[in-house]
């Protein structure tokens, strides 16, 4: 399939399946909290979808060729720009979560171009350094501004209002943040879909696999890093920001950890880098099924460990890459069947 | 076209050119040959943007070149190709092409996110584009085949595809028939003549003299990072410099 | 004081990087695994210091070896490297703390009383453990320059191909490599452990320090890791008496920024252009 035309061959025939599947997976999703009122049940979906966007959004950034360390740095960058715009400027959701995309994006884009020439190893260490600077500086500073190691609390959560009713979110009513961050998730989805067939995902790639190549032909190194590292932070900061006003609060220490970022890179591996439902995918098993699986949840560091060890020997490009690797394997067991 | 004037190389301490000059002009071909070692390769580099020369001028079409970035000096209409053959490679032969050309005609991003009427036309001219340029170089059949799955030969023409793709004016190819057989390179020969009969210029870099005398109007030969001869196939293969400077060379060198 | 220790794990992490290719991120977490073992043979055991310190030392050389052969080896990418070296870093530390818990130990002071030097004291403890380190240091040194192991591993790390030419065994120097890298980590583990608490989450420091050093000193530098090492050592000593701690870590993570900013290759490491 090739990447310029989505649907390839007979266009409109296939497309039209896959619209149809996806309509129909959006209205099952669409429905579940009319039907479901478990708090438990509910937490755990809004969860994956957050897990998702910052997946997709660390996904970007890996499709320039390495990991981004700042990554957790900027979800928290979000959620205490969302919160402070909540909680000094009043502002509602709908303006702070853009609110703390435009304070990501300005960090995002003067990091880049300071970090973005470095390769692999050194770019992990920059990023990390970043992360460090910031974690430290939030955590000792500012008690009166962002409340220093206690965190930035009382974050009101979002307000909606919609046909003249003013919409409660709360924790008992789960139901309005599942819809927000179901929103979140399909606008992600979109960008990141059509940003992979433009030019950006394109240049990006052609970066990726041959930087030499693509540079003496007129693509520029640093703009189109820079644009999908921007890209990759934007999303981290709204996925930062909705956490905030989920939980009500955040601290300097739940997203900035080396601790924090390695499950976000195994979302991504286990999942499929090449891949956007993939890497949704991803997210999505390794956020739910240790809510499940009792020795999951007990070892989950462990787990998650062995998890990237094993995929990354065996399965380097994730699940999404098992249908095109099993399929010779599936092709010659038919051709044994028929025979 | 092309102009170089007084350039030097410097590698640690070493001068791997030395106050070279060289001019290009256009709808030529214009051959550079030498030893191993002679400073080639390099003085693509420096050309090309990827390297900074120590002293001297590059003159391009009224643009300097120095200080430029590679892809500033391929928007100007300089491309070029890679000794060792550069391809994206996990990719098909038609993908390779097609990435090519977003340089010129690449959907920007809110066309791709809005899924303009023109966004889709012009993807759909860009696919035919691309095709047309591998039936031009004989590639069309292995057009879905993943690019580091083809052979040598077809590969080293796949290299010289793309840098064709983003439209030059100036062509500079690195040794596009290393490893060929003697028919293959006669037909990288023919595929050059014909690139230039299309109305672009070509500078090359050549082991293998029948290529060199074949299809290159003028050589020029450097050793040592300095240029020694010039003139026609004929002048320079009579020169007592360069007969010496390839004897003088000979357990490395391979004289077609 | 703290320099020692930064400066064997840096040591070790350059030297595993010079010759297996690979940026060990679970290099900490085997610091950690070397003060773990050194609380249980001689905080819980009983056994002599200097004995438990070898078992350390040797225990983690041999866990960096089973790295090697058992997971890098078998590693198609540099991509993969890192994935993998990330997974065992949360399964050492997970593992560390379902045996040990989350709180810290207390290793046991291997000997009391200070000494008083130069107007100011300073704990035989911590004399012994800077003499420890440098002996340690000095061994290192000793193999590298003077036994033909040593040679040989310097030859594959500044060409692998030469050295397999004439017949070095490049798998086996990585997996000495491995060996004496991890061990040295294992050896800061060690030494440090009576001084300060041993806990599942002391990886992280010394790993971040490690990573100035080498982002400072270059990351294929063995002079520059060590002149690197005094000198983070010594912002973090002077800056957190001076100033206090997280002033004194973050002036330690500007200065790598800027250094990898300024200079990418770190003050002394290697150079290779790949981007413009």
């Amino acid at each position: 399939m090739t990447i310029n035309s989505p649907c390839g061959g007979s266009r409109t025939k296939r497309c039209y399946y896959l619209a149809c599947v996806l309509t129909v997976i959006g209205v099952f999703f669409f429905i579940i909290p009319i039907f479901v009122h478990d708090e438990f049940y509910l937490n755990i979906l809004i969860l994956a979808a957050a897990n998702g966007v910052i997946a997709l959004a660390m996904r970007a950034i890996m499709n320039m060729g390495t990991p981004s360390f700042a990554h957790g740095a900027f979800v928290g960058i979000g959620g205490y720009a969302s919160g402070l715009g909540a909680i000094k400027l009043g502002l509602p959701f709908w303006l702070t979560a853009p609110l703390a995309a435009v304070v990501a994006v300005m960090i995002a884009v003067v990091l880049g171009v300071i970090t973005l020439r470095l390769r692999g190893t050194y770019f992990i260490i920059i990023t990390l350094s970043f992360s460090e600077i910031i974690r430290v500086v939030l955590n000792s500073t500012g008690e009166n501004i962002w409340g220093g190691a206690k965190g930035l609390l009382n974050i009101p959560p979002p307000s909606v209002n919609l046909f003249g009713r003013a919409i409660q979110f709360s924790q008992n009513n789960l139901a309005p943040y599942y819809y927000l961050i179901f929103v979140i998730l399909i606008i992600t989805l979109i960008v990141m879909y059509r940003t992979d067939h433009s030019r950006i995902g394109i240049n990006i790639r052609a970066l990726r696999f041959s930087p030499n190549l693509a540079q003496s032909i007129g693509v520029h190194l640093m703009k189109w890093r820079v644009i999908a590292f921007a890209i990759g932070c934007i999303f981290a900061a709204i996925a930062g920001a909705f956490y905030a006003h989920y939980y009500v609060m955040v601290d300097a220490n739940a997203f900035f950890g080396v601790s924090y970022i390695i499950p976000v890179i195994a979302w991504v591996i286990v999942g499929g880098r090449e891949s956007i439902v993939g890497t949704l995918l991803g997210a999505a098993i390794l956020t739910i099924l240790p809510q499940y699986i009792k020795p999951l949840r007990e070892y989950d560091q462990m787990a998650f460990g062995i998890i990237l060890v094993l995929f990354g020997l065996l399965l380097p490009q994730g699940l999404a890459s098992l249908p095109v690797r099993l399929s010779p394997w599936w092709a010659s067991l038919r051709r044994k069947e028929q025979s | 076209m092309l102009e170089l004037n007084d350039i030097s190389v410097k590698f640690g301490g070493v001068l791997a050119i030395s106050n070279l000059d060289l001019v290009v002009n256009k709808d030529e071909i214009v051959g550079l040959i030498g030893p191993n070692g002679a400073g080639k390769t390099t003085l693509f580099n420096v050309v090309s943007g990827f390297i900074k020369p120590v002293t001297g001028t590059a003159v391009y079409k009224g643009y300097r070149l120095v200080g430029k970035r590679p892809d500033q000096i391929a928007k100007l209409g300089l491309t070029r190709t890679f000794q060792h053959t550069v391809l994206w490679a996990n990719v098909t032969v038609l993908q390779n092409i097609i990435w090519a050309h977003h340089l010129k005609a690449g959907v920007s991003f809110w066309g791709a996110l809005f899924g303009t009427q023109t966004t889709r036309h012009r993807e759909k001219n860009v696919v035919e584009k691309s095709m047309e340029i591998l039936r031009y170089f004989g590639l069309d059949p292995v057009a879905h085949e993943l690019a580091g799955n083809l052979p040598h030969g077809q590969q080293r023409a796949l290299g010289i595809a793309i840098a064709v793709s983003a439209d030059p004016d100036l062509l500079m190819l690195d040794e596009p028939a290393t490893g060929m057989t003697g028919e293959e390179s006669a037909r990288m020969m023919n595929l050059i003549r014909k690139v230039r009969d299309s109305g672009r210029t070509i500078l090359l870099v050549e082991h293998n003299m029948r290529v060199v005398t074949g299809c290159c109007d003028r050589i020029v030969v450097l050793n040592f990072g300095q240029k020694i001869a010039e003139g026609s196939p004929e002048e320079v293969s009579k020169n007592p410099r360069v007969v010496e400077a390839y004897l003088g060379a000979e357990e490395g060198e391979y004289a077609a | 004081m703290l320099s020692v220790s930064y400066i064997l794990v840096a040591l070790g992490l350059v030297l595993i990087f010079g010759i297996v290719n690979i940026f060990q991120f679970s290099h900490g977490t085997l610091y950690m695994v070397g003060g773990f073992i050194t609380y249980v043979a001689f905080g819980q055991l009983g056994l002599n210091y200097f004995l438990s310190f070898v078992i350390a030392v040797i225990f983690v050389g041999l866990l960096g070896v089973v790295i090697e052969l058992g997971l890098l080896r078998h590693s198609k990418s540099p991509d993969v490297d890192i994935v993998i070296t990330l997974g065992i870093i949360l399964i050492l530390q997970q593992g560390a703390q379902l045996i040990f818990g989350v709180n810290p130990h207390k290793v046991p002071s291997i000997v009391e009383g200070s000494l008083f030097i130069l107007g100011g004291s300073i704990s035989y403890e911590r004399t012994l453990a800077i003499g420890l380190g440098g002996a340690v240091l000095l061994a290192l040194f000793v193999y590298m320059r003077r036994t033909r192991g040593g040679q040989a591993m310097i030859a594959s790390a500044q060409n692998a191909t030469g050295a397999a030419l004439v017949g070095i065994n490049i798998s086996r120097m990585r997996v000495r490599a491995m060996f004496i890298g991890s061990g040295l980590a294992g050896a800061a583990g060690a030494i440090i452990a009576p001084i300060f608490f041993v806990d599942p989450y002391m990886w992280l420091t010394p790993l971040n320090k490690a990573l100035s050093v080498l982002a400072v000193g270059g990351l294929g530098s063995v002079p520059g890791a060590v002149g690197a090492g005094f000198i983070i050592g010594m912002i973090d000593s002077y800056g957190s008496r001076l100033v206090n701690i997280p002033t004194a870590t973050i002036t330690n993570f500007l200065i790598v920024m800027i250094i990898l900013i300024v200079r990418p290759t770190g003050l002394a490491g290697r150079r290779t252009y790949v981007e413009t």
